[in-house]
């Protein structure tokens, strides 16, 4: 019985073992299991985990840069910045479809609030998939106020910051505006297009963790890139001239039914531009609302036109400058000059015999301008041509600005170097001719015209603009001369209108004609009337060139451009309280 | 062994005096203490490392708070130089000059005084 009783236990502990091993094998099989899932889920899958798990505990924030402000000074307030480009907050009204409870209802509201036609708003708010539906930008607090008192459900609201120009029209085509290229915001024009990195600034980056209340925890893992803010531009514009000018130079395109005009005064000594205007011009404020987009562009630096008369005095210049010609050289002027097939005429067709240079620059005779031509020599009236700066952009830091073009100049023909001489067959810009006038009132030295005195950056440091000669042109003496002789176009010649009682204003009047577009010649209809002048003679205090295109009551720049330098040098004189120079005139 | 052998051997055990224990030794020894000792300052580091992060959290949520008040000031007072610059634009002034009916001065007179100081003639 003993052997039965052996047999039985051990039946049965090998029953109870195979259990246990069962049971073992199967514990075993779970922890594995499990294991492997924590494996998958924390390893394998860990990266997209922690991307799911970021979001919700997680800010990461691209911080917005700050736009750099745009400023100019006032003499009047020495010292004080005047804002002219500034930064405004304003906010988006949005919608989350998916969150609006009655869309009809809502859009009702909203276009009560916005001004904005329901019918505009509802098809918005009915997209009920959607999660992000723009309803109005550039909305005020005033308006915010009261759509927050709405309290409607899905409709929110975000912050921006929206470019703000204080002054309006008044420097519209100088600083250009800041609007959309495809969905970024950029500087287009002007200032701003020429400064937009500089005024854009960097973007920073902030990445923290937040709690349940969405507050971010100091103590977690937190990397913080500041913005750097665009940096802020003072320019050398003085805020009163270029209101005065500007309201003048609209005026006088109006009053003689223009079709554009332009003004700038320039600091000869200097460079520095002081007004810089365009008409017709637009709001930057509300870019979007123009007839054409050629308002953007910035007439004094952008439009290439052919001068006439107003560049003999250069012309004059370089044959001063080499000794050909004095003031009182005489030619004899018979009213026409053979040149080829070509037959050069005086204006108006007028003969008028023995003539001296300076009569030459006061009767704005053209066969007196080749005449000095002539004995310059083509090569080195070319050259003198290209010294004072024509045909080649001049550096100003202003988008968008033309070179001009002389080349015809280059071909060393009689023809084209003959018509160069009173400003026909060649083209230039009115910042160009302004700066070469600056030469001459500025003993004979070039400057380098700029428009920005100051960059302010970000973290304080200034860049202060020097003014830069670029070459003595002429002699201090042949720029003394010219300027005589210019005197004695405004006291004697075409430029009486341009002159200012009790000063020696010295300028030259040009009226050019327009080439068809659609044929060889000219339009005798329509013309360009410029005057170019500087004064007080013996000590500058302003260089100028004035620009009225195809005044539609006058022909001659007499009438038209000179008396609009005469108006506007008249209040330069007064504004920088320059004292009479001339004893005989009180 | 020999007796001398056995006899040297019993005397060292008579006369070598045992070497005194090191005070950290003896600390040591009485382990009770020291476990507890350890437990104790384990227990205070780490309840200040949690007051010390609990301080830090706090701050940061009051220099946010604080960030946000700088934040909003600095929006108002954008505002108000916006506002100084619309009612010192010059268009804004042009049209006041209207209003108060001031006029351009037209002639002006300058004053010559190189010979020296000038009194207001009775």
């Amino acid at each position: 019985m003993t052997w039965k009783r052996h047999y039985q236990k051990d039946k049965r502990r090998t029953r109870s073992i195979d259990r246990l091993h069962i049971l073992t094998v199967a514990f075993f099989l779970f922890v594995v299991a499990i294991t492997y899932r924590l494996f998958d889920l924390q390893v394998l899958r860990h990266g997209f985990y922690e991307a799911l798990a970021s979001s919700q505990h997680d800010i990461n924030s691209l911080l917005t840069p700050e736009r750099g402000e745009i400023f100019v000074r006032d003499r009047s307030a020495q010292g004080q910045l005047y804002p002219v480009g500034a930064n405004k907050g304003l906010s988006i009204i949005y919608a989350i479809p998916k969150q609006v409870k009655d869309a009809p209802a809502t859009a009702e509201k909203l276009a009560s609030a916005l001004d904005i036609d329901q019918a505009e708003i509802q098809p918005r708010l009915e997209k009920s998939e959607d999660s992000y539906e723009p309803i109005k930008r550039q909305v005020d607090d005033e308006t915010l106020d009261k759509i927050k008192k709405l309290d409607l459900p899905g409709i929110e609201y975000s912050k921006e910051s929206v470019r703000y120009y204080p002054e309006g029209r008044y420097f519209s085509q100088l600083l250009g505006f800041v609007g959309y290229q495809g969905d970024v915001r950029a500087g287009q024009y002007g200032l701003e297009g020429y400064f937009d990195k500089e005024l854009a600034g960097q973007p920073g980056y902030f990445k923290a963790q937040t709690d349940a209340s969405g507050r971010w925890i100091t103590v977690g893992d937190t990397k913080l890139e500041e913005a750097v803010n665009g940096s802020d531009l003072v320019l050398t514009i003085d805020r009163t001239v270029q209101y005065t000018v500007c309201t003048k130079v609209a005026n006088a395109v109006k009053k003689h039914g223009a079709d554009a005009g332009s003004a700038i005064v320039m600091d000869p000594k200097t460079g520095a531009i002081i007004a810089m205007c365009g008409y017709p011009d637009f709001d930057p404020n509300k870019y979007n609302e123009v007839e054409s987009p050629s308002v953007y562009f910035n007439r004094s630096v952008y439009q290439q036109y052919e001068p006439g008369s107003v560049f003999k005095p250069i012309t004059m210049a370089a044959a001063l400058n080499e000794g050909a010609v004095g003031p009182d050289t005489t030619f004899v002027d018979t009213g026409s000059l053979q040149v080829g097939k070509y037959t050069i005429r005086n204006a108006d067709n007028k003969t008028y015999g023995e003539q001296n240079m300076t009569q030459v620059l006061e009767n704005s005779i053209n066969t007196g301008a080749i005449f000095a031509e002539q004995k310059t020599g083509n090569e080195k009236f070319s050259q003198y041509v290209e010294q004072f700066g024509f045909g080649r952009t001049t550096g100003i830091t202003l988008s968008s600005e033309s070179g001009g073009d002389i080349s015809s100049l280059e071909k060393n023909k009689d023809i084209y170097s003959f018509t160069g001489s009173f400003g026909q067959g060649i083209t230039v810009t009115p910042l160009q001719l302004v700066t070469a006038y600056a030469a001459i009132a500025n003993g004979g030295k070039l400057m380098k015209p700029y428009v920005v005195d100051e960059i302010i950056k970000d973290n304080g440091y200034e860049e202060k603009t020097e003014p830069t000669v670029v070459r003595q042109v002429i002699s201090p003496k042949t720029a003394a001369t010219l300027g005589a002789m210019l005197v004695r176009v405004v006291e004697n010649g075409h430029g009486k209108q341009a002159g200012v009682s009790g000063y020696y204003i010295a300028g030259k009047t040009g009226t050019a004609q327009i080439p068809y577009t659609d044929r060889p010649g000219y339009d005798p209809n329509r013309t360009i009337g410029t005057f170019a002048g500087f004064g007080p003679v013996e000590d500058p205090a302003f260089v100028m060139v004035v620009k009225l295109d195809v005044p539609r009551d006058v022909i001659w720049a007499e009438s038209s451009a000179a008396p609009l330098f005469g108006d506007i040098a008249k209040f330069l004189l007064n504004y920088y309280e320059v004292p009479p120079t001339r004893t005989d005139q009180k | 062994m020999t007796k001398f052998f056995r006899f040297c051997q019993v005397n060292n055990q008579k006369h070598t005096t045992p070497k005194q224990a090191g005070w950290l030794r003896r600390l040591l020894s009485r382990r009770p203490l020291v476990n507890v000792l350890l437990f104790g300052l384990i227990l205070v580091l780490g309840i200040c490392y949690l007051w010390q992060i609990n301080v830090t959290a706090t701050s940061g949520f009051a220099v946010k708070d604080l960030n946000a008040q700088l934040s909003e000031m600095q929006e108002s007072q954008q505002k108000l130089q916006l506002q100084i610059a619309d009612l010192q634009s010059l268009q804004r002034i042009q049209l006041a000059t209207e209003r108060l009916k001031l006029n351009t001065p037209t002639r002006l007179q300058y004053i010559n005084n190189a010979a020296g100081a000038v009194a207001l003639e009775k």
